[in-house]
Order: C-alpha cells, then sequence, then structure tokens
C-alpha cells in the first residue's frame, strides 16, 4: 500500500509498446493462456480488456489498476488507507467524478494530487488547473472502487439528500413527501362538508347517490379491466422479441448494464442472489452490479463479504437515514450507476438469463421515449399453500395479460417491483425513484408517462417468492395499496396539468388502474355487508339505495362482474400452463376480502404513519432452497 | 420457444403457421366485417319488409313488443317479471314496434352469411358453387322464417356460429383469447336461448378432444389440463344460467320460472303444446327424417368424414342436442332445426375441400333448395307466413287484430283490463300499452277483483286463453259485475262498463 509520502509521479514506467495484457503477463499475475482466453472473450464483446480479466475473475481489480499505473508511469494509491482531503473534492459535482472516475484527494501548497480510474484527458487536467491555476496536478492510479469509496465518504450527506429529496428539489408536486397539497386539503374537506351536509339534510338522497357511484365505479373497473386483458390476450401469441432476435444479438455491440439490488436485512437470500445473477446471459464485463445494503444491517453486509462475489459486484453502503426504503437505496445505486441501461432485483429474484439482451433489443426496437421496459414477474414457489397459488393466479393475470394489454393499448404502466429496465439517462432525468411513495415502482411508470414518456413490456420473467404468510402478505398488500394511494395523490395535484400532459386517454387509464384499485377494495366490504344483511335477513329496509339504475348496475356487479373477474383470472393458468392452478379461480372472493382488509389496514396508515416502508420478509418459502432447474 | 430454464415452465410455443393463419382469418377488418353483413342482410330485410308490409307479425316478435312497451310504460324491467330471453327484449327496446325485431334479426341473418360465404370462400370450391351452396341454404321457408320472424333463434344462430369459428381457433391454434370469446358468446348466447346453455356443455365436454395440445412438460396432467379447456368454454353459460336463476329467486321467488313460466321462454323451451316427440325411438326417428330435408347437411359430414373424421363428432352436435331436447320434452321447432343445420353446414365444409366436389355439391344445393321448398311445415305460423310472402296477401286474421289493436289504442290510459299473456299481440300492434291495465300493474289485482271501480272494459278470450290469463279465466264465460259485452270479434270479448260511454262505433268489423 502506498501512503501519501511514498507516492511519487516519478514511478517507472513500464515499455510504452507494451499492451496492458503484455504488461500483466509480465508482472506474473495472469498466464499467457488466461490472457488469450480473456482476448478472445474481447474480440467478441469489444469490451475493455481489464474489465474482462476481473470479471472472470483472472485478476483483483487492485493488481490491474496497479499494472495500469506502471504503464501510465504513474503512481498508485490506496484511498482507503490514505488521508482524504475533502475540500477540493467538494468543489466538484459528485456525479461528475463518478462519471469520469476522478477524485481530488490532496492539496499542498504547490500541487494538488488527483486519483484516478482512468487515463486522464488533457479536457481534465485542464479543468483542473483552471481550479487551482499555480498548483502542479499530480495523477495517480486507484481503483474504481476506491473512487466511489471516496466519493461516498466526502459525499455522504449530498447523497443522502439527493437520494431522500432530489426529486422534491427538481419538483415537489411529483413528489409524495407532501402527502396533501393545501387545494387537495381544500378538496377534501369541501367534499367531505358537502358529505355530512348531504347526510343531514337529504340523507336518502345522498346515500343513493353515493351508493349510485360506488356501483359505477366498480362497474367501471370491471369493464376497463376486461377489455385491457382481452386486449393483452389477443396478442398472447405475438412475442415482442424473439428468440431469434436474441441469439443474432452482436455481443460487441452490447452496452454496459447496471443491474441495481437492494437487500434489507436479507442475509440468508444473498449467495442465492449471487448464484441467480450468475447465470445471466449477458457478457459478465458489460455488468455493473450494484449490491445496495444499509449502513445498519451489518448482518447482510456481513454475509456479502462471506459470499465472496465476483469483481463485477460493488458493494454500495447506504448511508442511515430517513426515509429508510427501497427507492431511497435504490437513488443511491442511480447515484452511481454507469450502466447505459440499468435494471433493479430483489434479492431472491431469479430473472431468465437472456432477459438483459431482451431488454436491449426492446429499446433498440422501441421509439425513442421509450424510457422503461417491464418483465413479467411470476413465482417460483406457487404451489406452497393457498396463498401463493392465488399470488400467482394474480400474479400471471396481471403479468401476462394485463400489461401486456396496457401495452397495446398505449397506457401508462405502473411497475412491479423489480425487473423494470431503464434507460439510465432517462430515469436520472425523470429524478429517480420517489422515496416517499411506497410504491415507487408504480409511481415512476406513471411519472414517466405523465412526462410523455412510454412504458413496456417484454417477454421474459423473473420468478421472485411468493408471500407464503397471511400476515406478511397482508402488510405487504397494505403497502402497496398504500402506495397506489399515495401516486393517485401525488399525480393529482394539478389534474388540468395532468390532463394536458398525459393527454385524456393516459389519465382515464391511470385513474381506472391506480385509483380504481384501492377505491373498489374499500368499498366493497359496505356492498358485501348490504348484501349478506339482504340474503340472511331477506330485508328490503335497503331497497330505497337502489333506484332502477343503480339495481341493474349492482345486479351486473354482483352476478356478472364478479363472475367476469373470475373468468379472466382463468386466463393466468394459459400461458404458463398452470392448468392445476384453474380451480383456485372459484376462490378469488375469499383473496379478495384479504385485499379488502389490507385496503383498510393502507388507508390507517396512509394517515398514520405515510412513509412507513413495511418491509416484506423474503426467505420463508422452502422452494427458495431448492435448485431452480428443480422448482 | 421460450424455454425457462430457471423455472423449469414452458411457455405456449406461437407456432409460426398457427400465426400466418391466424392472420390470414383476420385478414378483414371491423368495418368491413359490418360492411359485408349489411350488403349480406338487404334481402332479408326485402323479406322483412314484404311480411310486415302484409300485416304479418310473429307471436315471438309480438310478445316482444308487447313486453317492451311495458317496460317502457313502466321503466321497470323487474316489474314485468324479467322477461327470458331478455337480449331480444333489450334489442326491441331499441325502437318498440313490429318491424324492429324483424330488422335486427335481417341483420343478424346477413351476418351469419356472410360469415359463411368467408368461410365457403377459403374452400377450393368455384365461387359459383359457393354462392348457390350459400343461396341454398339460405332462401328455404324455414331459414328465411327464422332470419325475419325470429329474432331470438337468429341471434342464437348467429352467436352460435361466432362461438364455432372461435372455438375452432382456439382449438386448432391454441389461441387463448378465442377460447375465451367462444365461452363468452356462448354464456352471452344463453340470453337470447335457453339452449345454448347445452350447445356450450357439449362444445366444453367437446373441446379436449380437439384441442391441438402442444408437448406437455413432465409436471403436467392432462386431466388437469382437460378440465381447464372444459371449464373455460362452459363456464360463462353457467355463470349467465345461474345468474338469471337468481334473478328470478330475488324478484318472483320462483329461481326457474323463466323456463317454467308458458310465456316466459318464448314459445320453445318448455313448451309442451309445441313439443313433437316424447318418446326416445319416436324423437330420433323424426329428427333422423328432418335430417333427410337438409341434405347439405348431410354432404356436409361426408366432406368433414373424408378431410377430417375426428371431427365429424363436433359435426353431429347440433343433431345430438336437437334431439335430446325433443328426448326431455321440450321444443325445438322444425324450422329453428332446419335454420341450425343449415349453418353447421355452411360452417362446418372443411376448408381443405377441393374443386372435385363442386358438382356434386351443387346438386345437393340444388336438392336441399328443391326439398325444402316443397316441405309441408308443422307450424301453422310459418305456412301462414309462407302464404303471405307467395302470394303478399293481408290475411283477414292480421287485418282484423290490426283493426281491434288500432281501435283499442284509442281508449284513454288504464281503460282496458286484460292480461298481456293473451293479448300481447294486440298490445304489440297497438304500438302503446297504456290503454291497458295489466298484470305488471300495481292496481291490477283490485282492478280484476272489481273491475267496475278501475276500468270502462275487460277484454278476454273466449277460446284458447292461456291458463295464466287471469282475466280471462275469471271472466271468460260471464261479464263482470256493472259490464255487459260490447263486442265479440273473433276469440275476443270485450265487455264495456253498463255507465261507461258507447264508444264501438269505429269500425263495421268490429261491431
Amino acid at each position: 500500500m502506498s501512503d501519501t509520502a511514498s507516492v511519487s509521479p516519478s514511478t517507472p514506467k513500464l515499455s510504452s509498446a507494451l499492451r496492458l495484457g503484455e504488461a500483466l503477463v509480465q508482472e506474473g499475475v495472469l498466464s499467457p493462456q488466461e490472457l488469450q482466453r480473456a482476448l478472445e472473450l474481447q474480440s467478441r464483446t469489444s469490451e475493455r480488456l481489464g474489465r474482462i480479466l476481473t470479471s472472470l475473475g483472472l485478476v483483483k481489480r487492485q493488481q490491474l489498476y496497479r499494472v495500469l499505473a506502471k504503464l501510465w508511469g504513474m503512481p498508485f494509491v490506496d484511498l482507503l488507507q490514505t488521508p482524504l482531503d475533502y475540500k477540493i473534492a467538494r468543489q466538484f459535482d459528485p456525479q461528475e467524478l463518478v462519471r469520469e472516475r476522478f477524485f481530488p484527494f490532496a492539496r499542498g501548497s504547490s500541487h494538488l494530487l488527483v486519483a484516478t480510474a482512468e487515463y486522464p484527458s488533457p479536457a481534465l487536467l485542464e479543468r483542473l488547473q483552471a481550479l487551482v491555476p499555480n498548483h502542479r496536478i499530480e495523477f495517480y492510479v486507484t481503483t474504481e472502487w476506491d473512487i466511489d469509496y471516496a466519493i461516498r465518504q466526502c459525499f455522504r450527506d449530498q447523497i443522502l439528500d439527493r437520494a431522500a429529496h432530489g426529486l422534491y428539489y427538481r419538483n415537489p408536486a411529483e413528489c409524495a413527501f407532501t402527502v396533501l397539497t393545501f387545494g387537495q386539503y381544500l378538496f377534501l374537506v369541501f367534499v367531505l362538508l358537502i358529505l355530512i351536509f348531504g347526510l343531514y339534510f337529504a340523507t336518502r338522497p345522498t346515500l343513493i347517490a353515493l351508493n349510485f357511484f360506488i356501483n359505477l365505479a366498480f362497474l367501471g373497473s370491471i369493464l376497463f379491466k376486461f377489455a385491457v386483458s382481452l386486449a393483452g390476450a389477443k396478442y398472447e401469441q405475438i412475442q415482442p422479441i424473439t428468440e431469434e432476435e436474441v441469439a443474432s444479438l452482436n455481443e460487441e455491440e452490447l452496452p454496459t448494464y447496471t443491474i441495481l439490488v437492494p437487500a434489507y436485512r436479507e442475509a440468508k437470500v444473498i449467495p442465492l442472489l449471487l448464484d441467480n445473477l450468475r447465470r445471466l446471459d449477458y457478457p459478465a464485463a458489460k455488468l455493473e452490479i450494484l449490491l445496495l445494503l444499509e449502513e445498519d444491517d451489518q448482518e447482510t453486509i456481513q454475509a456479502a463479504y462471506a459470499a465472496k462475489p465476483p469483481e463485477q459486484v460493488t458493494f454500495v453502503i447506504i448511508p442511515k437515514g430517513q426515509p429508510q426504503t427501497k427507492p431511497k437505496a435504490c437513488n443511491v445505486g442511480l447515484f452511481f450507476a454507469r450502466g447505459e441501461y440499468l435494471v433493479i432485483y430483489d434479492a431472491e429474484d431469479r430473472p431468465e438469463p437472456d432477459q438483459l439482451k431482451k431488454a436491449v433489443i426492446a429499446f433498440r426496437k422501441g421509439p425513442p421515449n421509450l424510457v422503461c421496459v417491464q418483465a413479467a414477474l411470476n413465482y417460483f414457489n406457487h404451489d406452497e399453500n393457498f396463498l401463493t397459488r392465488m399470488f400467482t393466479l394474480e400474479y400471471s393475470y396481471w403479468f401476462d395479460y394485463m400489461l401486456p394489454g396496457l401495452d397495446r393499448w398505449r397506457l401508462p404502466i405502473p411497475l412491479g417491483g423489480t425487473s423494470n429496465h431503464f434507460r439510465t439517462s432517462v430515469l436520472r432525468q425523470l429524478g429517480g425513484w420517489d422515496p416517499y411513495n411506497v410504491t415507487e415502482d408504480a409511481d415512476l411508470g406513471i411519472r414517466a408517462a405523465a412526462n410523455g414518456y412510454r412504458v413496456g413490456v417484454i417477454n421474459s420473467t423473473t420468478y421472485e417468492e411468493a408471500n407464503s404468510q397471511l400476515w406478511n402478505w397482508i402488510r405487504q398488500r397494505s403497502r402497496w395499496i398504500k402506495g397506489y394511494i399515495q401516486t393517485v395523490l401525488v399525480h393529482s395535484r394539478n389534474p388540468l396539468a395532468l390532463l394536458k400532459r398525459a393527454g385524456l386517454r393516459n389519465m382515464l387509464g391511470f385513474l381506472m388502474l391506480i385509483g380504481g384499485t384501492p377505491l373498489t377494495f374499500l368499498t366493497a366490504p359496505v356492498l358485501w355487508i348490504f348484501y349478506l344483511l339482504f340474503l340472511l335477513t331477506g330485508t328490503r329496509a335497503l331497497d330505497f339505495l337502489f333506484p332502477p339504475l343503480t339495481l341493474y348496475i349492482s345486479l351486473f356487479n354482483l352476478l356478472f362482474g364478479n363472475g367476469l373477474m373470475i373468468y379472466l383470472n382463468m386466463l393466468a393458468v394459459f400461458k404458463r400452463r398452470y392448468y392445476h392452478l384453474l380451480i383456485y379461480t372459484f376462490l378469488n372472493p375469499i383473496y379478495w376480502i384479504l385485499h379488502s382488509i389490507a385496503a383498510y389496514k393502507a388507508s390507517w396508515q396512509l394517515l398514520t404513519r405515510p412513509f412507513y416502508w413495511e418491509k416484506t420478509i423474503h426467505g420463508l418459502s422452502r422452494e427458495l432452497w431448492r435448485s431452480p432447474q428443480t422448482t | 420457444m421460450a424455454s425457462v430454464e430457471s423455472s423449469g415452465v414452458l411457455l405456449r410455443p406461437p407456432k409460426i403457421s398457427d400465426q400466418a393463419a391466424l392472420r390470414r382469418e383476420r385478414d378483414v377488418s371491423l368495418w368491413q366485417h359490418l360492411f359485408f353483413s349489411l350488403l349480406l342482410s338487404l334481402p332479408f330485410i326485402g323479406f322483412s319488409l314484404i311480411a310486415s308490409q302484409a300485416g304479418f307479425l310473429s307471436n315471438q316478435h309480438a310478445h316482444l313488443v308487447a313486453k317492451v312497451l311495458q317496460a317502457i310504460e313502466y321503466r321497470r324491467l323487474e316489474l314485468i317479471g324479467f322477461t327470458y330471453p331478455p337480449l331480444p327484449f333489450l334489442l326491441t327496446a331499441l325502437w318498440a314496434r313490429p318491424l324492429m325485431p324483424s330488422l335486427i334479426a335481417s341483420l343478424a341473418a346477413g351476418a351469419t352469411a356472410w360469415l359463411l360465404l368467408r368461410h365457403l370462400l377459403r374452400t377450393s370450391l368455384s365461387p359459383l358453387t359457393v354462392v348457390l351452396v350459400l343461396c341454398a341454404l339460405a332462401f328455404t321457408p324455414a331459414t328465411l322464417y327464422i332470419a325475419t320472424q325470429s329474432l331470438t333463434e337468429m341471434a342464437t344462430l348467429l352467436l352460435f356460429l361466432l362461438a364455432w369459428l372461435a372455438f375452432l381457433r382456439f382449438t386448432r391454434y391454441g389461441e387463448t383469447l378465442s377460447g375465451f370469446v367462444s365461452g363468452l358468446i356462448l354464456g352471452f348466447a344463453f340470453f337470447f336461448n335457453a339452449y345454448a346453455l347445452f350447445f356450450s356443455v357439449a362444445y366444453a365436454l367437446g373441446s379436449p378432444l380437439f384441442y391441438a395440445w402442444r408437448r406437455l412438460s413432465p409436471r403436467e396432467r392432462k386431466w388437469q389440463a382437460d378440465l381447464t379447456l372444459v371449464i373455460v368454454i362452459g363456464f360463462p353459460s353457467l355463470l349467465a344460467f345461474l345468474s338469471w336463476a337468481y334473478l328470478n329467486w330475488v324478484f318472483t321467488g320462483d329461481a326457474w320460472l323463466f323456463l317454467t313460466d308458458p310465456t316466459a321462454p318464448l314459445y320453445t323451451f318448455f313448451s309442451p303444446t309445441e313439443t313433437t316427440s316424447l318418446d326416445l325411438f319416436s324423437t330420433l326417428a323424426y329428427s333422423l327424417q328432418e335430417v333427410t330435408r337438409a341434405p347439405l347437411y348431410l354432404a356436409g359430414a361426408v366432406l368433414v368424414a373424408v378431410h377430417m373424421p375426428k371431427r365429424l363428432v363436433a359435426y353431429f352436435v347440433s343433431f345430438g342436442v336437437i334431439a335430446v331436447v325433443r328426448m326431455l320434452g321440450w321444443n325445438y321447432t322444425e324450422a329453428m332445426a332446419i335454420a341450425t343445420y343449415s349453418v353447421v353446414a355452411g360452417a362446418g365444409i372443411p376448408v381443405r375441400t377441393s374443386r372435385a366436389w363442386d358438382k356434386p355439391l351443387l346438386l345437393v344445393a340444388i336438392l336441399h333448395f328443391l326439398l325444402n321448398l316443397n316441405s309441408p311445415y308443422q307450424s301453422n305460423e310459418l305456412r301462414v307466413w309462407e302464404q303471405v310472402i307467395l302470394k303478399q296477401q293481408v290475411q283477414t286474421q292480421d287485418a282484423l287484430e290490426t283493426e281491434i289493436a288500432q281501435w283499442l289504442c284509442k281508449q284513454p290510459p288504464q281503460s282496458i283490463l286484460a292480461d298481456d299473456r293473451a293479448v300481447y299481440r294486440l298490445v304489440a300492434r297497438c304500438g302503446d300499452s297504456r290503454p291497458f291495465l295489466l298484470p305488471a300493474e300495481g292496481e291490477f289485482l283490485m282492478a280484476l277483483h272489481a273491475p267496475a271501480q278501475f276500468v270502462n272494459y275487460v277484454l278476454v278470450q273466449r277460446q284458447g286463453a292461456p291458463a295464466l290469463d287471469q282475466v280471462s279465466q275469471r271472466y271468460a264465460t260471464a261479464p263482470p259485475p256493472g259490464f255487459r259485452v260490447g263486442a265479440n270479434w273473433d276469440s275476443w270479448t270485450l265487455y264495456r262498463r253498463i255507465d261507461a260511454e258507447a264508444q264501438l262505433s269505429g269500425s263495421g268489423t268490429l261491431r
């Protein structure tokens, strides 16, 4: 290790005629056979040799940069062992430091010491010189990890602030930090007053009107889902990305891909995660895997170190601070991401091997405003118990039919929690994820649509762990529903502006899907109680609530609406041939009751703890520990 | 094929040939479908207009119009007992006039003809043969009658055909959407005709036989996959059936009223008076004899047997359902049976049929046409309609009915006590139910007990009144207290309240 004192610009330079590979062989770090293998790979992928060597595990990162230092004729510095002077670095935008991989780490009276992981360009030298005119700029070589470490240390508060409030600073109206704006308060109070006034002075008409609107909302929701899922089914056999397209991809032209894996209290799952990521069919040298670990979660950090991940995996320790949510961690990850495209996976995810390639093709084939493609999510533990079966049916229906239907109709797509692939640059423009929204993914999909971007779907699946425990399921579902309500509140702050930006069609789609979901689950129990009262007592006391039109709509919803929802759910078994699950579609009413319980929990939590992220516990499934081939 | 290594799940593999076939089937836009359907419905509309001009009104359409008029007056569907089947009723509500159901039936017939034409044009038969086969199927008295005077049955046939085409796409190409569409159409058809349930069950049970299974993965069980197909095709019809039973139970207290009420099921279902036979062998013999009057149906069976013998079972589903229905003692009218065979024949001719079959088919088509033209039909109404079309003469009965209706129409609102189970034809011809005090009206029962306090007239049918016609049952033989016979028309008697002004001077005939 070098210290500052030992660092000297007069490091002996290796022969400039030597190339990196030869230098590594000469230094005894690499065997000629290993070099040959790496060069063959390079000819296919056009990736930098250094990245190929580290991704193959043939060379340690530090070894590589030490040799590079010799090649470039510069000294090497280990930033982890060197006292860092942050003053000069703080004069730079940290994003610039990340992008260009340099870090000014010490300043003397006549010189500025700059660590770099790239050969310094004249432009950089010029910029630095302009900053400290009378100083000599001395470059030191270090690893990318060292640079990132230094940046994280130096800009800890700034990174945290950006991750937590970046979206809010950019546009407070797009952030759920403010639960209700003043206008929304006024509107809600106004509606509430009208309701109270109506109930007091005209009880019957008010109740009739309420009942009518509830039934109408149900009808709208049923018809919307019916139409969209049939649209999705229409294109079931059309593969947006074909196997042939994947096979004909030129690996040389593949871009760098960043994979964000937020993991919190998931020490158990870490080894599986690495195993699953290893299966991805994408040149390892072009992968940047950022494992996002929370500072206070030492158990997972220890497990991650113990798992000895490959060189392309980088640990990003998320500074402790509120809100401690997945989107905040993802924003930190986004800050360091260098890939042209970026995807999020949960720790227990099993993406199909060719998913990244399909996403690349989708972006290439898609329009320029395509910001994100969502892969289908499904469950590997679908046969574990009643909950996992129902969950699998729900997800199969949602991702295999509903989302493709929304895609075909060019309606906003609420993203799923994982396996959403982004154009990194556009994601940054959009402000990343909202850390105060507990369904940041759904919110981002809608925000993208509201800003004129498109979200699409790809025919690839990521297999996850379905929640197999009831309380855990209710916690997860209540978070989702709370997030949906947050998303509605955020995007309906200025309905006219939304209408103008997104258009009527998108706005209606958004309201039906994101607004309709919590509304139906919240109001359904009222209708169920009415119905049970009628069935059990035969009372006619409620007849007044059902004037002809309401009665017909209500009957349609009760008989055909529920039946249609069950029938549409049967679609779910076809694409994946889960025929044995078909019989469970008839148990949907029980599943809907659970949704309603979760919806009430979500509403209560929105009032009491709006930003509280109810962590879903993963790693409960027995299936998790079986090999993917056997599940 | 997207084989998923990480999960062991095998996604449905879309075969390129399947996709191409599906694309070919969808090479016509919705607007083109509508245009050609409309074009081909013009002859049927013509026949509807001729019958209407001659004053002909089928019982079914009269019933529909009468119910619609009441619904419009009371603005509550459930007050008139959730008329079954509801969809012809709702369609008629678009314009509650006797011609309306005929127009809609004609449009349905046009759409059916268009779909059959498209299908036949995909064979290698010459265009001339195709057109003649289609004409032979469409222009027989039975099919023309169904196409213009029986909205319920014509719409049912169209829906069966649509369901069949979707069913084929589902079973041949494994297109999930088509399976669901087929199931939904059959479920929808139940609201036109209760027999849809039978067809739905037959298709559902038959789907595993015809489904072109791709390779099943080891963990998949065939019976589960088969059960899935059965449920997907059969569930909507079952849902429709049970839903309607539930509605009947809620609003009438009798879940099966829509099937058992003699007037509710529109003359076919559970209508013993029209039932041909209850005996197993005679039913079969009758049905077989009926089939011989549809030579194209038999020719279709030969072609199916030659080209795709496995599908012969599906081809004969229609025959099986008709026979079973009749064996159960229910009615499947002769005209509807011939029309059903005609549609099945047209849709069943395999696409692979070569031009070598041109001449034989041409001959069979001519035979089909001639046989049907000269067949004596059991249905009196059909025979009358034939006379109206052939001779274009106004029938005395129709003229009288029209005249009575016109007179009744001029009476003040709710001044004539009557039961629409008997007077529906008069209500329909009148075009307004307001002059009548009918069972759907809250005061009806009180008026039935003491007509003098509520109405000026009581209208009864002296002979042949339905058992549920409460007014005729009570007053067919003697006038209610305070009334005397005002007029006798054919089988009708109109009692006039003694103190009411005599207004029966409108027409000599009516006097």
